[in-house]
């Protein structure tokens, strides 16, 4: 009988392995809607956020038509749903979240936040609402997250996390993850104390270039040497258990970029990582969170190819392919969702109009070859609005909702039939009447600046929209090693391009036309754009709001006005003259790269970069056209040899009142 | 690593075990039934030598003891008990307090059974199937012999266990689910038929028809937007084995099973087959 107690011996083993493989570690708060939509609890009614009409609406699902209209704070950016049906709205343009409860037609109150708050996540008792914004209101260098008692209404606690924060979930053990937009990154909060306990947007850098930092010297199967660092870190999903998240990004490649003629697509066609798509390649990040963050990315470099991205990983691809064999495009991811079981992931794409579907954890099955196309996309739907940025899903998973900015639409898709015969239909588009009073010229180069999938733009190799690089306007922070050398994407917002040419950091295009026959059909390999769709496109990235600074206020400080004079004294006003605080000539300072792959071209050795505005230009880092200076003390403070203003003739006290007026611009 | 490692030597744990068990007379590489030769018999005195005659003269034995011819010793032999140590056969162990144990090593199943005889026509038993420690299940088993005669055995059995997954449903591809076609709670009734021919180790032949309800505790949305599944969704499944125990002795058995399974759920692979090679004894 030895050999049986030990055969039962055996059971009770592996039985107790199976058990402690699937024990979750706490709970997080999932969502199943994000951005701009949310469920009430009944799936009865779905809530929109209209930024153009200021507006919380709505809407009935049952009878698909828009029950309220109720007014909330200028652009209102994203709702969520409270236990209680209450819905809590953020307010982008007005520094404040709204409250809104189930059946009222008006806000119940305002509470005050930071600079642009955007993302909310409320605790799994529902006790705390979390809120980021993306400045705190006395710098805008590291952005807020705000605690909330959702009984009070009144803060709890608030704290700086970072730079430009857009996004927050609440995962196991009390704790909470936050992605800031610009960086690509995450950083870990443990919400008992209100503490940052970890960033990991450096192991996440780590991950998905580990074949390069690790020092190949070759890989075969192609996927070159190139690096990638994800940005525009919208979003963050995470599952039921809390114990990991995932966050929508676009890859910017990092090395030299060679230049690629039309026919091909455009140069910014010149390999994406793991060479799908472009140099700006849609893209989700995976962290495990049960215990310390864990990023779970692809190496982007070594490739699927190689093998060391294999089909046995648990987590979807890190790319969402924008030429895979067979897929749509896809471009600009926004928000994403998870279904009520947490096994598949959805995410919503603005720039290419788009509804992704992979499963949360594997990178197999029916439709999928990850082998082959580098992806784990199982399906994608179509949607036909313009700024998709709400997504929600039934709590029975049978139906999905995406809402549309530009367009005001919702979109209502329903799941028919089942194992080889399902599919995902459209079954009803509802419009909002839009009562803002955006001309239709403006609205028409909205569509233009965020469309992927407009031919005459961008090329199928390509498929990146204008917001690709310039992100709701403004910038990325990221520098290219363009043939003509390092360029940093420059800030559109504000800087009201059309007074301000020429175009270009080498200032070689005289007329926006010029530069945009350039950008469009050599760089994005688009076949042009029409004279009146010019004009639109120009009209729109004209009159773009600057992002908005809480330094800027109507009266200078002390500090402020002592800057103010030492900007003059170190001659920074000769070339940053004007209301746009530019002269629109080239100068030399300094900075021209000449020992890189890509060295600046002759033009800029020779007359030196554009004078850029410095209008906005605290959220603008980092600074120089090849972002060498990553803050504006950095920039004031190492000027060798003066070439860049004669700083060297201002005290130490004045060079810190400089910077403080710079902040304030 | 460590689970593998672990897994490796439960297995190597295992085996040894039975091995070890075998009384030395038993052990693989010996002759069948050694131990129920009987010893020769005693040295013959030899008997007082006759007076010369003009007889042939036959040549002296070379020693002082006679040995016995082949069919002295065929007769001299006691009649050998019959191997009716069936485990995967269609009869029952035939008593209280009978009882009979399997291990068995295969694809994509590794098994344990262990059953005790209630009555002469039914068994009662647990079993653990395991596909090597990623699916753990616990079993529990019932066998009723329902008709035999001295070579013929007709009978049915009952398994039902609970299986414990190391991956969940929705994150395993071709994983343990998709080869076994079982699920967490899973119902097996089989039908039996077997055959052993007369002689003391003649084989017995088997086939087994058996079905499993194999109930999902875990499922989950196959297809986007197709609905979250009810908390526990049932799939069906129909296998065929056949198979012999061959007896080294009155109490063991090698035994072989060649088969297949039918997986009617989608996401599972739609025929898997399976082979097994194992050891049977009432040891």
């Amino acid at each position: 009988m030895n050999w049986f107690k030990r055969s039962m011996v055996v059971g009770a083993v592996a039985a107790a392995m199976s058990f402690s493989a699937c024990v979750p570690d706490g709970k997080g708060a999932s969502a199943r809607a994000s951005g701009s939509l949310a469920l009430t609890n009944d799936d009865a009614l779905v809530y929109a956020v209209d930024s153009d009409n200021n507006e919380l609406i709505v809407f009935n699902a049952s009878s698909r038509e828009v029950a309220q209209r109720i007014p909330v704070g200028r652009q209102p950016a994203r709702v969520i749903i409270a236990g209680d049906d209450t819905a809590f709205v953020t307010n982008r343009g007005d520094r404040s979240v709204s409250v809104i409860r189930r059946g009222d037609g008006a806000e119940s109150t305002r509470i005050a936040v930071g600079v642009e708050p955007t993302g909310m996540a409320l605790t799994p008792d529902g006790k705390t609402l979390l809120v980021v914004s993306a400045t705190a209101l006395d710098q805008t260098e590291q952005g807020l997250l705000t605690a909330i008692d959702t009984g009070t209404l009144q803060k709890k606690w608030e704290i700086t996390v970072g730079e430009e924060p857009r996004a927050v979930a609440v995962i196991a053990g009390n704790r909470a993850m936050v992605s800031l937009y610009k960086q690509g990154a995450m950083v870990e909060v443990d919400l008992g104390k209100g503490t940052v306990v970890n960033n990991v947007g450096q192991s996440i850098y780590d991950a998905a270039n580990a074949t390069r930092i690790s020092g190949s010297a070759s890989i075969p199967g192609g996927g070159g040497l190139s690096t990638f660092r994800p940005r525009a870190m919208a979003d963050l999903i995470v599952t039921p258990q809390g114990d990991r998240v995932f966050a929508p990004v676009v890859w910017a490649r990092e090395d030299a970029i060679a230049r690629r003629p039309t026919t091909a697509g455009g140069y910014y066609a010149a390999g994406g990582p793991c060479n799908i798509g472009a140099v700006a390649t849609a893209g989700i990040v995976t962290v495990d969170t049960s215990a310390s963050p864990q990023p779970q990315v692809d190496d982007l470099t070594s490739c699927f190819s190689t093998g060391t991205n294999s089909d046995t990983k648990d987590f979807p691809a890190s790319t969402l392919a924008s030429n895979a064999s067979g897929a749509q495009p896809i471009q600009g991811p926004t928000v994403g969702v998870l279904d009520p079981t947490g096994e598949w992931l959805m995410v919503l794409s603005r720039e290419t109009r788009n509804l992704a579907f992979m499963p949360a954890w594997k990178r197999t099955g029916t439709n999928i070859d990850f082998n082959s196309t580098g992806t784990s996309i199982r399906s994608v739907e179509n949607v036909e609005g313009h700024g998709a940025d709400g997504l929600a899903v039934s709590k029975d998973f049978t139906r999905a909702y995406v809402y549309s900015q530009f367009d005001h639409q919702l979109e209502i898709f329903e799941g028919k039939g089942a194992d080889q015969g399902a599919r995902i239909e459209k079954i009803a588009t509802v419009t909002v009447e839009d009562r803002s009073n955006l001309s239709p010229e403006l609205k028409q180069g909205r569509k233009l600046f965020f469309d992927a999938k407009n031919t005459a733009l961008s090329s199928a190799q390509t498929n990146v929209a204008c917001s690709t690089c310039h992100l709701e306007g403004r910038e990325d922070g990221h520098v290219w090693q363009f043939p003509d050398g390092p360029r940093q994407t420059p800030a559109l917002a504000g800087r009201h391009l059309l007074s301000t040419a020429p175009y270009h950091w080498s200032g070689e295009f005289e007329t926006l036309s010029q530069f945009n026959v350039h950008t469009i059909t050599e760089r994005m390999g688009g076949s042009g754009l029409s004279t009146n769709s010019a004009q639109q496109l120009d009209s729109f990235i004209d009159q773009l709001p600057l992002a908005e600074n809480p330094l800027k206020t109507a009266m200078s400080t002390e500090a402020e006005l002592r800057g103010k004079a030492a900007f003059e004294k170190a001659a920074c006003g000769t070339c940053h003259t004007g209301e746009l605080l530019t002269n629109n000539t080239n100068a030399d300072v300094g900075t021209a790269k000449l020992n890189v792959t890509n060295p600046d071209n002759g033009l800029v050795t020779r007359n030196g970069f554009n004078v850029p505005s410095l209008l906005g230009v605290g959220r603008t880092a980092p600074y120089l056209h090849d972002g060498s200076q990553l803050t504006l003390a950095e920039r004031v403070l190492s000027n060798v040899g003066d070439k860049h203003g004669t700083t060297s003739l201002l005290s130490s006290q004045e060079k810190d009142d400089l910077i403080v007026y710079l902040k304030s611009l | 690593m460590t689970r593998s490692f672990i897994g490796v030597w439960l297995v190597g744990v295992l085996l040894g075990g039975v091995a070890h068990a075998q009384s030395p007379e038993e052990e693989w590489g010996g002759l069948p039934a050694s131990s129920s030769v009987p010893q020769p018999p005693p040295p013959v005195v030899e008997p007082p030598r006759p007076p010369p005659l003009n007889a042939p003269v036959l040549s002296a034995p070379t020693s002082g003891t006679l040995r016995p011819r082949a069919e002295v010793l065929s007769r001299a032999r006691p009649a050998e008990p019959r191997n009716d140590v069936s485990m995967f056969g269609g009869s029952a162990l035939g008593g209280a307090g009978k009882r009979g144990q399997a291990v068995l090593l295969g694809f994509p199943l590794i098994s344990v059974r262990a059953l005790f005889g209630l009555t002469e026509r039914f068994d009662l038993g647990v079993g653990f199937d395991s596909y090597y420690f990623l699916m753990n299940e616990p079993r529990v088993v019932a066998r009723l012999g329902i008709a035999r005669n001295e070579n013929w055995a007709f009978g049915a059995t009952l398994e039902g266990g609970y299986a414990f997954f190391t991956q969940r449903a929705p994150r395993e591809s071709r994983g343990s689910r998709w080869l076994t076609g079982r699920r967490n709670i899973n119902l097996s009734p089989a039908l039996i038929g077997s055959y052993q021919g007369s002689s003391a180790r003649a084989a017995r032949i088997f086939l087994e028809l058996r079905y499993t309800l194999a109930l999902d505790t875990e499922p989950y949305a196959t297809d986007p937007l197709v609905g979250v599944p009810p908390g526990v969704l049932p799939g069906h499944n129909v296998g065929l084995k056949g198979g012999a125990e061959l007896p080294l002795s009155a109490k063991t058995s090698f035994v072989f099973l060649f088969g297949f399974d039918v997986h009617g759920r989608a996401e599972d692979s739609v025929v898997m087959p399976s082979a097994s090679l194992g050891l049977v004894t009432s040891l």
